[in-house]
C-alpha cells in the first residue's frame, strides 16, 4: 500500500503549502489553561453533584415513610362494627345470645369471623342499651 | 408547714375510714347456678340489686369445660365501677356431650355491696338454649359468698 506523502513531491508546491499549513493546530491550549478549565468546570457542577448527590436519599426516606405508612395501615385490624350483624337472627322476638349461636353454627361457612362474633355478644351485654339486651 | 400538711393528711384518712365504717361495703361473690334439664348451649342472664348498693367487679368462668373462660359482660362498665347491674351471658360451640346439663355453676360474679343478705340481689334468666338454638326450660339461682368488711 502506498502511502500518500510518498507522492506529495508530484503535488505543486502552492498545494502542498497549503496543506501543511492546515495540518497545524489552529491555537495551543497550554496545560495551565487546561487546569483553569478544570477548575472552572468542577467549581460549576460541584453544586449540581451534590444535588443529585441528595436527591436519591431523600426519595428513599420519603418512599420508605411511604411503605411504612402502608404496611401500618394493611396490619391494623379491621374494625368489627357489631351494629351490622346485631339483629333477631333466630327470629325469637328477641336479641339476645342465642342469636350469636345461630351465627358462630354457620360460621362453618365462612360468613362470620370471631371478632364479629365477640362484638355481636359484646353488644348484647352492653349497659349502654339495656331496653335491646333483653 | 409540714405540720399542717401532716394534718390535712390525717384529717383526710379519719374521714376516709370513717366513711367506709359507715357505708358497711364488702366485698362479695355470687356463684350463679343454671338448672336445665338439657345440655345448654347458650345462656344469658341479668343480676341487679333490689335496695342496696351494688358494685360489680369482675367476672369469672363456670365450672363446666364449655364455660371456663370468662363470659361476655360490659368489661368498661365494670372497668370504670358503673356496673350496679349486669348482663352476663355466654355459648358454647362444645360437642353435645361436653355441654352441662342439670344444676351448674355458669359463672361467678364478684361485687361490692352493702348487704349480707342475698335477697337483695336479683338474678333474671334472659334465655337458655340448646346446641340447635331451642329454648330450655331452666331455672337459675345465685349463692351469695359475703367476704370482709372494708
Amino acid at each position: 500500500m502506498t502511502h500518500e506523502n510518498d507522492t506529495s513531491e508530484q503535488l505543486p508546491s502552492a498545494l502542498i503549502d497549503q496543506l501543511k499549513s492546515a495540518d497545524q493546530p489552529d491555537s495551543l491550549i497550554t496545560s495551565r489553561v487546561d487546569r483553569e478549565i478544570l477548575q472552572l468546570a468542577e467549581s460549576q457542577f460541584s453544586s449540581r453533584r451534590a444535588i443529585w448527590h441528595r436527591r436519591p436519599a431523600w426519595v428513599a426516606i420519603a418512599a420508605s415513610v411511604l411503605v411504612a405508612f402502608i404496611i401500618v395501615q394493611l396490619r391494623e385490624p379491621a374494625i368489627v362494627d357489631g351494629e351490622a350483624i346485631y339483629a333477631d337472627v333466630d327470629l325469637s322476638g328477641q336479641i339476645d345470645i342465642a342469636d350469636v349461636l345461630a351465627l358462630a353454627r354457620t360460621r362453618g361457612n365462612g360468613e362470620k369471623s370471631q371478632a364479629e362474633l365477640d362484638a355481636f355478644a359484646m353488644r348484647i351485654v352492653s349497659l349502654a342499651a339495656p331496653e335491646e339486651t333483653s | 408547714m409540714r405540720a399542717i400538711l401532716n394534718f390535712v393528711i390525717c384529717a383526710c384518712l379519719c374521714f376516709a375510714s370513717s366513711a367506709l365504717a359507715e357505708s358497711d361495703l364488702r366485698f362479695a361473690s355470687v356463684d350463679i347456678y343454671l338448672e336445665t334439664s338439657e345440655p345448654v348451649a347458650a345462656w344469658q342472664f341479668e343480676l341487679s340489686g333490689k335496695y342496696g348498693k351494688m358494685k360489680v367487679v369482675g367476672v369469672e368462668g363456670g365450672e363446666s369445660a364449655a364455660y371456663q373462660r370468662a363470659p361476655y359482660y360490659d368489661r368498661e362498665a365494670v372497668r370504670l365501677g358503673e356496673a350496679d347491674r349486669i348482663v352476663v351471658a355466654d355459648y358454647s360451640l362444645a360437642d353435645i356431650d361436653e355441654l352441662p346439663s342439670g344444676r351448674t355453676r355458669i359463672t361467678t360474679i364478684h361485687l361490692m355491696l352493702d348487704s349480707e343478705d342475698d335477697e337483695d340481689i336479683e338474678s333474671t334468666l334472659i334465655t337458655a338454649t340448646t346446641y340447635d338454638g331451642r329454648v330450655i326450660d331452666a331455672s337459675i339461682s345465685l349463692v351469695l359468698r359475703t367476704g370482709s368488711a372494708l
